[in-house]
């Protein structure tokens, strides 16, 4: 029994009013939708009350700011009135005098102060133009250096909006008051230009701003040589002029956090004019940089528009740009060269398109089996798309070979909770850990990979939560951590070990829920025993007091809450190191309960959603294993055909299968294999080994270069479809923009390649349908729809989708398994460990600019203006004892093959690391990386390779004229 | 030099609940001013942002980026000090240094800065040299105050 808050009741405008004790007269006022205007408010950062726009009469000797004023019992408020709105109307106009008398930028959609100005008839037609007689301006400068933002300090009016949203919202800390009285300004770290600092260029300080000083610059590329085109581009008549813009509610197309976001779409010039964020349960109108500035890849000239067929005479296949074909060394440039791969196709009628892929395909099937033909499906398409892709390659091929990039991302620690407790899902949300006391975060560079969710972390900590960071690279929440812990790479087993015998050691158990709900208690404790936190520590390069601190913290927390990353599943131990994440959770009964659990955070928007769909070589849709001949059964009732009782292939091993030619026919839908999978060398020649490649995708990609036939498709921005965040929720993305010339649908390209193969069960015209046949054959989804979902979607499971938002905390009683089960793992080392000829420790990841291979984010001018070129980083003393400077080129070799690239000098990784992005093609980290495989997950180590790292040469005089072109 | 400064300052008083002015203050007074290399220092010292720093720095007058002069001269400019003729001070001190207000003299002999009332008026006009208080200046008073200051460096030039 919970008594209701205490209230306080109160008058406004003679409104009697009720309110929460503690809420402001502000709250109370909108909670009754008495509107009280507002400069530096925002209900979802802290109330300031410098801006006294939203001053009332409470009857005291002066008016009182309303947004910082608490209600008090029997108060009696005028929140307008001709002496209120006098103050208001004279505090704007003594602020329109300030602002600069020619805008240098203005807001598209108007700012906060302008609209007040035009309540008061100061702007506008008839507006008195002499604002009592005051000298304009205030002569501050303009700050146009950040590529995304452009800053006039003379429009600001100091409300302190974007300082708070940078330091209470964004926690990036970036913003500050700098000098004092009229003075004053907004200030950028050190006061530096904005495009100089640490800013993220996340936007959330241009989303608060009340006046044009921070305003969105047109996204523009700047590029010093033109785009290299297919066909070449005749001249544009001038483009229409932007009608009135439509806003659609939709998602970003980006990470596995699934943001929130409003599209303002231009429909006249068929382009999004910007975005957004939108209210939600999962984003709280947050986004990052990707989100908010990198949509303008999806009308970037390089989209491919017509079906493309590889020449007769482009035979034997194999890479297509000069730039693949250089083996070691630099390649030249960010994208595929259009003019130099485009003359290897020739432009076709779909029906031309699909027939040959059909008749290929069918081919192959006849001549070689069904297990001679794969499919590469995409985490970055809708749940339709995943499902029918998978149906495809398990109805028309009639083999399980299908799978996508969460082989290469989570596969292992799905491996690991299917072993464990019987389901892959998170056990409840990221935002959950505002429950939580204690949260612990491995192998996760939050801040990169999933920048809103960190966004939460960082405010978690900041109310009190305590951070612990596991990671041997150091990532930027470690300065909001509680316990940092560098371990040496590849040691998380010793580590976690280390951290569960200490924790039994001194009884820190939950001893009920271990006897109620776990199985295998004494064998964990067998094998931890001998992983004192002093032998752990040395396995780790550790204070063995670094050990206990976290046990005990771990140990004695109400609700803790494990997050992980890349960092742990990418390894040839990543079930192992999952496994130990998963005893430390069980053994101290941190999930079922709100604020606890285990939360692997997803990468791709729509990971969950395509592994859910089924896009998994051993299980139908909803983790069904293909086994079963019961499941099996009742999936060959429901698609009318047989099916494969095989597990398929997955991603690395039909690579090598088709280097043995026991793989022989493919279709890519939307992945890069190329660029993403390890050892890129290996991929090169399974590629060109294949009889018959199909890919389909929006540009023409490494892999595509490869490619018998090319099929233009839709991208996120022009397709409707549902995608499955990390958290389990199910949103709709809705299309902005129109498809560009004859490229289709990629629902639809499926269907019509099922149908032309003579599969049944690819008659479909609405998208909604597919969804339809998927939920009906899942638990998890059953009961959702279109209808139910709604704006801001469902989490599943969802018992009631009509009245529910769905289950956040699940496991409240038992497993899906029973009981769950602990796994001891024994530590062993990584695959290849450092040697004199090879001895940097290699780690490869992602960057917040540039999302996986980079075809969609390298061609969002934003974020390639900000990074656009490869480099590493390393450690300054790493680096001075190879004399490097900043700068310099590098050459980079492990056993694999070799790239050359800048190096940067940084803090973040471990004595002896290197850590390279993978997304540059011109120096792709993957030519590096092993293909050596997590015996259980499949998953290749990106995370540990041996490598050499030595001085190319300083960039002369030459270079750097060159750069200032 | 001003790493050590910096260092020592960190040490007495960094571990204090909200020590960043006691520590602003030590650099300070070791240095004469904030070096723009001690902002980053104290800002991952206390786990604070740079922002959050500079902010501080900047609101501070007496927080000064560069090093000033060998003295710190502070003419009062406010209303009673005016009504007493400071600001025929002001511009004989202006053309005198060489400098304007709020910049150091190019011996580097003397910073000139603006306060707004010592609360000194009865013997206005007034100025801090050093932090040492002296009222009812005259043109030629003062003239003989700078003498003092200017004449040890052109002693040594």
């Amino acid at each position: 029994m919970s008594a209701a808050p205490p209230e306080v009741e109160l008058t406004i405008d003679g409104v009697v009013v009720r309110a929460p004790a503690g809420s402001t007269i502000w709250e109370a006022a909108r909670a009754a939708g008495i509107e009280i205007p507002v400069l530096c408010h925002d209900p979802r950062y802290r109330p300031v009350g410098v801006c006294r726009m939203c001053v009332v009469d409470v009857g005291g000797r002066v008016l009182a700011a309303s947004c910082v004023r608490p209600c008090e019992p029997g108060m009696k408020v005028t929140a307008s009135g001709p002496e209120i709105e006098a103050h208001r109307k004279l505090l704007t106009a003594l602020l329109l005098a300030d602002q600069p008398q020619a805008p240098s930028q203005q807001r598209p959609e108007g700012s906060d102060l302008v609209a007040l100005g035009r309540r008061y008839g100061l702007v506008g037609e008839g507006a008195s133009a002499d604002l009592l007689g005051l000298p304009r301006g205030t002569g501050r400068p303009q700050d146009p250096s950040s590529p995304v933002i452009g800053v006039d300090h003379q429009a600001c009016i100091l409300c302190d909006r974007c300082v708070r949203a940078c330091d209470e919202l964004q926690s990036n800390e970036v913003i500050t008051r700098s000098g004092k009285g009229y003075g004053a300004k907004i200030a950028f770290d050190l006061d530096l230009p904005m495009g100089s600092s640490s800013c993220v260029s996340c936007g959330e300080c241009m989303d608060a701003c009340p006046t044009d000083a921070l305003v969105n610059k047109p996204l523009a590329p700047r590029r010093r040589r033109p785009l290299p085109l297919a066909p070449a581009p005749e001249p544009k008549p001038a483009p229409p002029q932007p009608t009135a813009l439509r806003q659609v509610p939709t998602l970003c197309p980006y990470c596995g956090v699934g943001c929130s976001v409003t599209a303002h779409v231009d429909e006249a010039n068929n382009k999004v004019a910007w975005i957004d964020g939108r209210d939600s349960r999962v984003s709280d109108r947050r986004l990052c940089v990707k989100g908010r500035y990198g949509f303008d890849y999806a009308t970037h000239p390089q989209r491919l528009t017509q079906p493309l067929i590889r020449r007769e005479d482009s035979y034997p296949k194999g890479p297509l740009s000069s730039a693949l074909r250089v083996k070691e060394g630099k390649r030249p440039g960010g994208l595929v060269d259009y003019a130099e791969v485009m003359p290897h196709f020739r432009e076709a009628s779909w029906d031309e398109a699909l027939d040959l892929v059909a008749r290929r395909l069918l081919e192959i099937r006849e001549r070689h089996g069904s297990s001679a033909l794969a499919g590469f499906g995409s985490a970055k398409g809708s749940n339709e798309e995943a499902y029918l892709f998978q149906k495809l390659v398990r109805v028309g091929f009639g083999t399980n070979n299908v799978d996508h990039c969460t082989r290469l991302c989570h596969a292992s620690s799905v491996a690991a909770l299917m072993e464990t407790i019987g389901s892959g899902a998170v056990s409840t949300t990221f935002r959950d850990i505002e429950n939580s006391d204690v949260a612990l975060l491995v192998g996760t560079n939050a801040t990169s990979n999933h920048p809103v969710a960190a966004t939460f972390f960082k405010q978690a900590a900041k109310r009190g939560c305590k951070l612990l960071v596991i990671d041997p690279h150091r990532p930027q929440l470690a300065d909001f951590a509680h316990r940092y812990v560098r371990i040496r790479p590849g040691t998380d087993v010793a580590f976690f070990n280390g951290v569960l015998h200490e924790i039994i050691r001194r009884g820190l158990y939950d001893r009920n829920f271990v006897a109620e709900r776990t199985e295998g208690f004494e064998r964990l404790k067998a094998t931890v025993e001998h992983y004192s936190p002093k032998v752990a520590a040395q396995l780790c390069g550790l204070d063995e007091q670094e050990i206990v601190d976290v046990a005990v913290t771990w140990g004695s927390a109400r609700a803790a809450i494990c997050f992980w990353g890349m960092g742990v599943s990418q390894h040839v131990h990543g079930t192992d190191n999952a496994r130990c994440l998963i005893s430390l959770v069980l053994l101290t009964g941190q999930v079922g309960r709100p604020g606890t659990g285990l939360h692997p955070l997803r990468g791709q928007n729509n990971v969950q959603g395509a592994s859910d769909a089924g896009l998994i070589p051993m299980v139908f849709p909803d983790y069904q294993s293909v086994k079963d001949p019961a499941i099996r059964g009742r999936f060959e009732a429901a698609w009318g055909t047989q099916l494969d009782a095989q597990p398929g292939l997955t991603v690395v091993e039909i690579m090598h299968a088709a280097l043995l030619k026991d793989i022989r026919g493919m279709y890519v839908q939307g992945e890069n294999p190329f660029v993403s999978d390890p050892n890129t060398e290996k991929v090169r020649k399974a590629l060109a080994a294949l009889d018959f490649l199909v890919v389909q995708d929006i540009f023409m990609t490494e892999t595509a270069e490869f490619a018998d036939v090319v099929l233009p498709a839709s991208s996120f921005f022009e397709k409707t479809g549902t995608y499955t965040n990390t958290d389990r929720r199910v949103q709709i993305g809705r299309p902005v923009l129109k498809l560009p010339g004859a490229a289709r649908l990629d629902w639809d390209i499926m269907c019509e390649i099922g149908r032309r193969m003579g599969a049944p069960g690819f008659e479909f015209t609405r998208i909604e349908d597919v969804f339809a046949e998927f939920a009906a054959l899942t638990e998890s989804y059953r009961g959702l729809s279109y209808e139910s979902l709604g704006l801001e979607g469902k989490l599943w499971p969802c018992k009631d989708p009509v009245h529910e938002d769905g289950q956040v905390v699940l496991f409240e009683r038992d497993f899906p398994s029973g009981r769950g089960k602990f796994v001891p793992a024994e530590f062993a080392p990584p695959n290849e460990l450092p040697s004199p000829e090879f001895p940097f420790v290699l780690t490869t990841g992602r960057l917040l600019e540039h999302w996986h291979t980079g075809t969609m984010t390298r061609r969002a001018s934003a974020l390639e203006t900000i990074e656009s070129e490869p480099y590493a980083d390393m450690r300054p003393a790493d680096m001075a004892a190879l004399g490097l400077l900043e700068g310099d080129e590098i050459a980079v070799t492990s056993r694999r093959g070799s790239i050359t690239l800048k190096v940067r000098a940084s803090e973040a990784p471990g004595a002896g690391s290197i850590f390279i992005p993978f997304c540059w093609r011109e120096a792709a980290a993957n030519v590096l990386t092993s293909d050596a495989l997590d015996p259980f997950g499949k998953i290749p180590e990106f995370k540990f390779s041996a490598v050499r790292v030595e001085k190319l040469r300083a960039p002369t005089l030459a270079d750097l004229d060159g750069a200032a072109e | 030099m001003s790493s050590d400064a910096i260092d020592q300052a960190l040490a007495a008083s960094g571990h204090l609940p909200g020590g960043l002015l006691q520590v602003l203050h030590g650099i300070a007074d070791r240095l004469g001013h904030i070096p723009a290399e001690a902002i980053g220092r104290v800002a991952a010292a206390l786990n604070l942002s740079r922002a959050e720093v500079h902010g501080v720095v900047s609101f501070y007058h007496d927080f000064r980026s560069e090093p000033p002069g060998r003295h710190i001269l502070k003419l009062c400019r406010a209303e009673a000090c005016q009504a007493m003729g400071s600001e025929a001070l002001a511009g004989a001190l202006e053309r005198r240094l060489g400098c304007k207000f709020g910049e150091t003299s190019a011996d580097r002999a003397v910073t000139l800065e603006p306060v707004y009332c010592l609360g000194n008026c009865a013997a206005a006009p007034s100025l801090l040299l050093d932090g040492q208080l002296r009222g009812r200046l005259t043109g030629e008073r003062l003239d003989r105050l700078v003498d003092t200051l200017v004449a040890p460096a052109e002693e040594r030039a």
